[in-house]
């Protein structure tokens, strides 16, 4: 009996240990990213004044906590067997549901508080203002994929199909995020800032890819 | 049917009128190697501009200079400072707010003989859809035959003007109170127009 429970506590208590760090890690990763509109100012926010100020100020900071929220959905989505062991495949998925509404309003947020302050109708359309529309395209892909997924069985979208749509639209919303911030942000074209952001977006990639490499070398042991 | 008649006699009367008294040569821009600059002061360097989408209609011949004319159309959204972030700025409200008035025009009322090749256009200004009184000093740089055209006659026209931007409605003295962008543009207007011979 006492071995027993000295086999699972060391165990759990692991677990514990590695959830602290996980969410230490997150926090210290967005509090890092959201650190570099301060540090890194934009020359935009130079000749903005009063509300117009708070608003693009708070479309930066929301646009910030969205691409780390992003980054993290295609973590949860790809779950692997780290994650699931340690958080659970119910939880996860309820995370990755809840994730998904929360960037929906970030995005939405975003948008809005950054054209409010230039005007409504003062668009930014156009070939030389391709990073904006970047930014418009990963939008409507996120619109696609949390309504696809909330709506899927009142609109009658069989599972298969959605599953093919939602899993590339995820990683290419990922890709979008990335080089919508990379060259819409003034911040992002200094080098440290540059170098943050290019080297999360290559470590999440190569741990989704070993995620899928683990994934199916464990599938191909099984059978 | 009265219409009609009043109607046809109008155009038989304005036709025969420019055959009479002879309407002034028509140019057209060669927009290729013509452009509408401007400059205007940030702190203490000068920040320059230039307009990718303009039209001009250019009717000009210095001995009649009574039947000449200048029209310049220019798209505000297709101003350009190289850096794209100030040019939405620039076509917010804070400055030419382009969604409401998309167009700046001037359009020639009276050309006069200045001396020395120069021209002084008088005509209205519309900014922001309201109208002001300008005279553009052009000076007609040359007229010859293009070099590389076989019977085209190239004429060239260069004219530079100092704008106070905020008595045209440019801006409302925000950022020239704060020290930061001056209120008097340079605008220099550089033309080559083309004719058959």
């Amino acid at each position: 009996m006492s071995t027993t429970i000295t086999s699972q506590s060391p165990s759990e208590f692991r677990l514990a240990i590695y959830r602290v760090v996980l969410a230490a890690a997150f926090l210290l990763v967005l509090s890092v990213f959201l650190a570099i509109p301060s540090y890194y100012q934009t020359t935009t926010l130079w000749y903005k004044t009063g509300m117009d100020r708070a608003m693009l100020l708070a479309a930066h900071y929301l646009g910030l906590v969205g691409l780390i929220l992003l980054y993290l959905q295609v973590i949860l989505s790809a779950r692997g067997y780290f994650l699931d062991r340690l958080i659970g495949p119910v939880k996860l998925l309820r995370w990755h549901r809840l994730n998904g509404i929360a960037l929906l309003v970030l995005a939405a947020s975003h948008i809005l508080l950054v054209l409010v302050p230039e005007g409504l109708a003062n668009l930014p359309l156009g070939k030389k203002f391709w990073p904006e529309m970047v930014g418009g395209a990963l939008f409507i892909i996120i619109i696609l994929l949390v309504g696809s997924s909330y709506f899927r069985q009142a609109i009658r979208l069989p599972y298969n199909i959605w599953k093919i749509f939602h899993r590339p639209a995820g990683y290419l919303a990922m890709l979008l995020v990335t080089v919508h911030v990379l060259f819409v942000s003034e911040s992002f074209e200094q080098t440290i800032p540059r170098v943050l952001l290019l080297t999360l977006f290559i470590l999440i990639v190569v741990w989704i890819i070993s995620m899928k490499f683990m994934g199916e070398h464990t599938a191909g042991n099984s059978s | 049917m009265k219409t009609l008649m009043t109607s046809i006699l109008t155009l038989l009367l304005i036709t025969s009128s420019s055959l009479v008294f002879g309407a002034a040569r028509s140019w057209e821009v060669d927009k290729a190697h013509s452009a509408i600059y401007f400059s205007v002061d940030h702190i203490f360097s000068k920040t320059r501009g230039h307009f990718n989408e303009f039209d001009i209609e250019v009717n000009f011949d210095p001995a009649q200079l009574d039947q000449s004319s200048f029209v310049f159309t220019i798209e505000v959204d297709s101003i350009d400072t190289n850096i794209t972030k100030r040019d939405k700025h620039l076509l917010s409200a804070d400055f030419f707010e382009s969604s409401k008035f998309p167009q700046i025009t001037f359009a020639s009322t009276k050309i006069t003989d200045a001396g020395n090749g120069m021209f002084d256009v008088a005509g209205t200004l519309t900014v922001k859809g309201k109208k002001y009184d300008l005279t553009l000093p052009l000076k007609l740089v040359g007229v010859t035959e293009h070099p590389a055209k076989k019977g085209t006659e190239v004429a060239g026209f260069d004219g530079t003007i100092v704008i106070d931007r905020l008595a045209h409605g440019v801006g409302t003295g925000k950022f020239y109170d704060m020290g930061v962008v001056g209120k008097e543009v340079e605008v220099l207007v550089t033309l080559e127009v083309l004719s058959n011979k």
